[in-house]
């Protein structure tokens, strides 16, 4: 084994281990990629009064302020009650169709937030009391918002997608759109666990026993609002009226004033409290993705990323079987790292792994993230799970327990969306 | 210190934020409805985004808000907790340190050689300014959180307020 090797292997085990203690990420990364650069004699040390700067200035990367503020702005609305009563409207006459209208709810709302934990609170707060009466369990209703709320890092327009594009190089336009479809198979296949569980116990009893078409008419008529902001966003991203960073603030400006103007919902105070929240959120990602830059960089010098590539496929499991491996990773390590981290943690290893695979760049990314989303709901750092027990007043655990029919369905559809590219790849 | 948890960030915080949300826009529109587009109005909004990264930041040091796995904290005492917290802050102290250092370095090299922005003739240490500022911040926020505890909050720990019902 080389020097460089052993002082790498040593570091990152150093790495763990505080990331195991509660070091916060940014510091792990930052100290990481400081060890690295001075243990192994390679680039600058000076590079840290630089790259925290240059890694933020960045274009792209300015969409994720933007669409953090649309949707803290929205969250505080009335659009998502407005997209529940939609999706009520369309699935409500079935068995468990409220459980059902709360993942569409998530998907709907989906479309103008970006972050999976503010759709499963902003949903949840609407729905969880409402399946409650419905004679639903109160932690299964909990774990439908927890589940449901995945969605909103994979529908666009979604924070890890800019994040995952930013670290990638990869258009993050493209990652909008291939986005679609499998946020929409994860949500039927939700759906469909969902019913299944409904069946076999005495939740979810539909009130209504018919389908009304002039119900999903009106409903469509008040949702207008809260579905015109993706067909603006995402239409305008395809026809190329704007990028993705422009489309952003395009979006913050129409939630405002539906939210602030039409809707009348709240004041001034509470805009300026979403611009605190927002900007809160910004600077605990920013610095992760200034260092994940940056420690990137470092490994490829070292090249770590190509020497982990030979490493895996020295395994012998063939393609499948490192696809199984890939999402077993990734599934434990989601079930650690809060996903949007963990994507720019484990991208600079994986992605040369799933080009040699013979993935698209655009498709490897969305399977990646659905893969990793599964991690807000799984212990012990579920994200969505603690937002579900805030807004439900369940215990954590009991809560994770009732989501595990949605795990088993959400893998389902990630093997369905790893075999079939065009899933993702529609739009080419 | 007090003062910092009060207007001063808040205000820097929507300022910026406000900035570059507005800016973007005006260029959209006059991008479209007047066919013209400056080379300023991108390059300050991207700067504005760079501070408004590291002071808030430091409002996320200061509200404990940082992503990091604090399964072992919540298992220890309340005095090997303490314990590990310090050696934590001394840790994001010295990357700190380490930033501050390197990049006020970087600005005196800017300063001195004239590197000045792309479309707007100022230097370029003034945008570069986010770092050794944002960083210092930081620093004072980690210091202050052992000095001036902030009282718990528990609508800290979710990303927008809880309402329920």
């Amino acid at each position: 084994m080389e020097p460089n090797s052993i002082i790498i292997l040593v570091i990152a085990a150093l790495m763990l281990v505080h990331l195991g203690i509660g070091v916060p990420l940014f510091v792990v990364l930052g100290l990481g990629s400081m060890a690295m650069i001075l243990g192994c004699d390679v680039y600058s040390i000076t590079v840290f009064g630089e790259v925290p700067f240059s890694a933020i200035d960045s274009w792209a990367l300015l969409a994720m302020p933007l669409f953090i503020l649309a949707g803290e702005i929205i969250s505080r609305g009335q659009t998502a009650n407005n997209l529940v009563r939609l999706g009520e409207a369309i699935v409500g006459w079935i068995r468990g169709g409220l459980g059902m209208a709360t993942i569409l709810g998530c998907f709907f709302f989906a479309g103008t937030s970006g972050s999976s934990s503010a759709d499963t609170i902003t949903i949840g707060r609407i729905m969880v009391p409402a399946m409650k009466k419905r004679g639903y369990q109160a932690s299964y209703a909990a774990s439908l918002a927890a589940s449901g709320g995945i969605l909103g890092v994979i529908v666009p327009p979604s924070l890890i997608f800019i994040i995952y594009g930013v670290a990638t190089s990869t258009s993050i336009g493209d990652l909008f759109l291939g986005g679609i479809f499998p946020g929409l198979i994860l949500a039927i296949a939700m759906c469909t666990a969902n019913y299944f569980v409904c069946k076999h116990t005495d939740w979810g009893v539909p009130e209504s026993g018919a389908f009304s078409l002039k119900e999903v008419g009106a409903s469509l008529w008040h949702a207008k609002f809260g579905l015109g902001a993706p067909v603006i966003i995402l239409g305008g991203i395809y026809s190329g009226v704007f990028t993705p960073t422009e489309a952003a603030s395009v979006a913050v400006a129409y939630v405002t004033i539906v939210e602030l103007l039409i809707h009348r919902s709240f004041g001034l105070t509470e805009l300026k409290e979403a611009f605190l929240r927002a900007a809160v959120v910004t600077g605990v990602l920013a610095p992760i993705i200034a260092f994940s830059v940056l420690l990137g960089e470092v490994l490829a010098i070292l090249r770590v990323p190509s020497d982990l590539v030979t490493f895996f496929f020295s395994i012998p499991v063939g393609p499948v079987g490192s696809v199984a491996l890939i999402i077993l990773v990734l599934l434990i390590v989601g079930s650690i790292l809060e996903p949007i981290a963990a994507i720019l943690v484990v991208m600079p290893i994986l992605l040369p792994i799933g080009i040699e695979l013979g993935f698209d760049s655009v498709h490897f990314g969305v399977f990646v993230v659905c893969t990793l989303a599964v991690g807000f709901i799984t212990p012990p750092v579920g994200i969505n799970l603690f937002a579900a027990s805030a807004v439900s007043d369940e215990p954590f655990l009991k809560i994770a327990v009732k989501a595990i029919p949605a795990f088993f369905a959400l893998i389902i559809g990630i093997v369905v969306i790893a075999a079939f590219p065009n899933v993702v790849l529609w739009f080419r | 210190m007090r003062f910092l948890d009060t207007k001063l960030i808040k205000w820097f915080i929507i300022g910026t934020y406000s900035y570059f949300c507005l800016i973007i826009l005006i260029e959209v529109i006059r991008r479209y409805a007047f066919g013209a587009s400056s080379a300023w109005g991108e390059m300050t909004a991207r700067y504005a985004f760079v501070y408004l990264t590291y002071v808030a930041a430091s409002e996320a040091i200061r509200h404990s808000r940082h992503i990091r796995i604090d399964l072992i904290p919540n298992w220890l005492s309340p005095l090997k907790a303490r314990w590990l917290s310090l050696y934590i802050d001394v840790l994001t102290l010295f990357l700190a340190c380490a930033i501050v250092y390197y990049s006020l370095e970087l600005m005196e090299i800017q300063w001195s050689a004239g590197i000045v922005m792309s479309a707007i003739d100022l230097n370029m240490s003034f945008a570069h300014a986010a770092l050794p500022l944002g960083w210092l911040l930081i620093i004072v926020r980690i210091i202050q959180n052992w000095v001036d505890p902030l009282e718990k909050n528990n609508d800290e720990s979710t990303p927008i307020p809880v309402k329920k019902g």
